[in-house]
């Protein structure tokens, strides 16, 4: 179907991937490369499957048919955790971030350390603490407040938390969810900087974007959905904008 | 509740403690003052040594059961069987006290609460229910168990052994009290020093967002209930040694107290922060304004306009607290 199937190093390959919910196909048999270390960017309308296919990755919907190879190996990604013990990390359109508890306790949710004997294990909040201005750091971020709660933050305060979550835990993998969305000029900048450092770390971007010009920009590979298939492949520096909108609105066959 | 609001700007001053002794704890330390200057200068004997700690004594039924369903409330859930769980409790209990003796009745209190609280828990988190609805049927559902089970008679003269070991003093102090105070510090290390008790805000805040971090929504929603249950079981071994006696309407009217002294404590019930020091400070308010009252003969009937008129001041607080920070 496309030129990647020949590339040896897919770090994620979606073979006829099906998700219903009732009677609704969300998803239609999509097939997918997502190549090793590089940024790959999902683009579609509105309806075209590209936030249910993220969550078929992250763990969030099971498969209704269909399967996802990571690294080669057929793998089942039955919950968020998971996805992330495969290496797989979400940024959420939302963030998926918690608004009462402080930086640390949201990076270390769930993955906390802690001291004692069990059952009588305490959080060890020294240490997190210590991980967390190191995480923050990983991100370029040396002013944020650790302790603070994360609802007293502004967006792109928050932003950088959800995104050092996913970067500080070693991930092979970081899925970027309408990542600017949200976000003024200058902090879409810094997101923008951050995906370029993370692919020179060797880590595999892939980034669900409405905006053509920021896909246009940051990525080596897009992929065009449409109707719950993935119909197109293209590479960044071969297209243009309008070949991408006759792409996505079928005015151009793949 | 005035005092409440303006508490707010005292706590800035207060840098010493800390960030988390927020400034809803800080307002139930003023109402306590209030209540106890007021009290005092009505009759001085108030504030005598005999009176407060009669004032810990009555509070800590209550502030067992308030302490348990605090776990609940910070998951954006609520309990509303406490009272028929310490009812059951306390007739399956009692029944058997003789058979069994203290200890494996203590041990029996604590499962036979979990286990309640477990199926509450359990029902709501599978079937996707809210826990009010949930809760509501086991009410009656558990108190009328407790009715069948004793055919609907009361248990009297229980093994003052058994009495002697929760409602005796220790030293000077009524062993009730220090019991209080020692689940107290536990509660406060599970909710603020455990990864329980984490998970268990996360999922009061934002349920979908726990989930995509990594937690357990449904055990630690579960996890919530059987904490609630087992402090209900704790209620019910602490109320059968003070009157020596358990009836199958034992702990009737107990969720309303309890979740009174839980909102008055600055817990929000909409889930995500909870305040353990808080919880047993709103039950000792009740506590000492239900003692007040009762010194200066006062209907009984005016008790529940001040307990109602309290709690509506603290659920106000709490609006008012919550969306000032929204709107930011």
């Amino acid at each position: 179907m496309t030129s990647m199937t020949n590339m040896p190093n897919n770090i994620i390959e979606i073979k006829g991937l099906e998700k219903h919910f009732g009677g609704v196909q969300a998803l239609k048999g999509v097939d997918m490369q997502i190549p090793q270390g590089q940024v790959t960017a999902i683009i579609g309308d509105n309806g075209a499957g590209k936030s249910t296919l993220i969550k078929c990755i992250s763990g969030i919907y099971e498969l209704t048919h269909g399967e996802i190879l990571f690294e080669g190996q057929p793998v089942k990604i039955g919950s968020p955790l998971a996805a992330r013990h495969l290496g797989i990390e979400t940024v959420y359109q939302d963030l998926a971030v918690l608004d009462t508890l402080s930086v640390t306790e949201n990076l270390y949710l769930s993955r906390e350390i802690r001291k004692g004997i069990w059952p009588f294990q305490l959080l060890n909040k020294k240490k997190m603490a210590q991980g967390a201005a190191e995480m923050m750091d990983r991100v370029g971020n040396k002013t944020i407040l650790i302790d603070k709660e994360i609802g007293y933050m502004s967006g792109g305060q928050r932003q950088a938390v959800a995104i050092s979550r996913a970067v500080g835990w070693g991930a092979k993998v970081i899925i970027f969810d309408e990542p600017t969305a949200a976000l003024g000029v200058k902090e879409s900048a810094e997101v923008a900087n951050l995906i370029q450092r993370l692919k020179g770390q060797g880590i595999t971007v892939i980034i669900i974007s409405h905006n053509f010009e920021e896909v246009l920009e940051l990525a080596d590979l897009v992929w065009i959905m449409r109707q719950g298939k993935a119909i197109a492949s293209r590479k960044a520096s071969e297209v243009s904008g309008r070949d991408l909108v006759a792409l996505l609105t079928g005015a151009e066959s793949a | 509740m005035s005092m409440m609001s303006t508490s707010t700007q005292g706590a800035k001053g207060l840098q010493g403690l800390k960030q988390r002794l927020n400034a809803r704890i800080i307002g139930v330390i003023a109402a306590l003052v209030l209540t106890f200057i007021v009290f005092t200068i009505l009759e001085p004997q108030f504030i005598s040594v005999d009176n407060l700690l009669e004032i810990g004594v009555q509070s800590t039924i209550i502030a067992f059961v308030a302490l348990g369903l605090t776990f609940v409330i910070v998951t954006g859930g609520i309990d509303i069987s406490v009272g028929s769980i310490v009812g059951l409790t306390s007739v399956i209990c009692a029944t058997n006290l003789a058979h069994w003796g203290t200890f494996i009745t203590i041990i029996a209190a604590i499962l036979i609460g979990s286990l309640l609280g477990a199926f509450n828990g359990a029902v709501s988190a599978i079937f996707n229910l809210q826990s009010f609805v949930v809760t509501l049927a086991t009410l009656n559902l558990f108190r009328g168990i407790a009715f069948l089970y004793t055919q609907g008679r009361p248990i009297y003269n229980l093994d003052p052994g058994f009495r002697e070991f929760f409602s005796a003093d220790f030293g000077p102090i009524p062993k009730p009290i220090i019991f209080l105070l020692a689940f107290t510090i536990i509660c406060f290390l599970i909710l603020n020093r455990t990864r329980m008790g984490l998970h268990l805000k996360a999922l009061g805040t934002n349920a979908d967002a726990a989930r995509r971090s990594g937690v357990n929504t449904r055990r630690s929603q579960i996890t919530a209930f059987v904490l609630g249950g087992a402090f209900c079981g704790i209620a019910s071994l602490m109320l059968m040694s003070r009157i020596g006696a358990a009836e199958p309407i034992s702990g009737t009217g107990f969720e309303l107290q309890a979740i009174a002294a839980v909102v008055v404590g600055g817990t929000s019930l909409t889930g995500g922060r909870g305040s353990i020091v808080g919880t047993v400070l709103g039950a000792i308010l009740l506590g000492s304004i239900a003692v007040g009252l009762t010194l200066h003969n006062v209907n009984a009937f005016v008790q529940l306009v001040v307990t109602g008129v309290i709690v509506l001041g603290a659920v106000l607080t709490d609006r008012f607290a919550t969306r000032s920070k929204v709107g930011r």
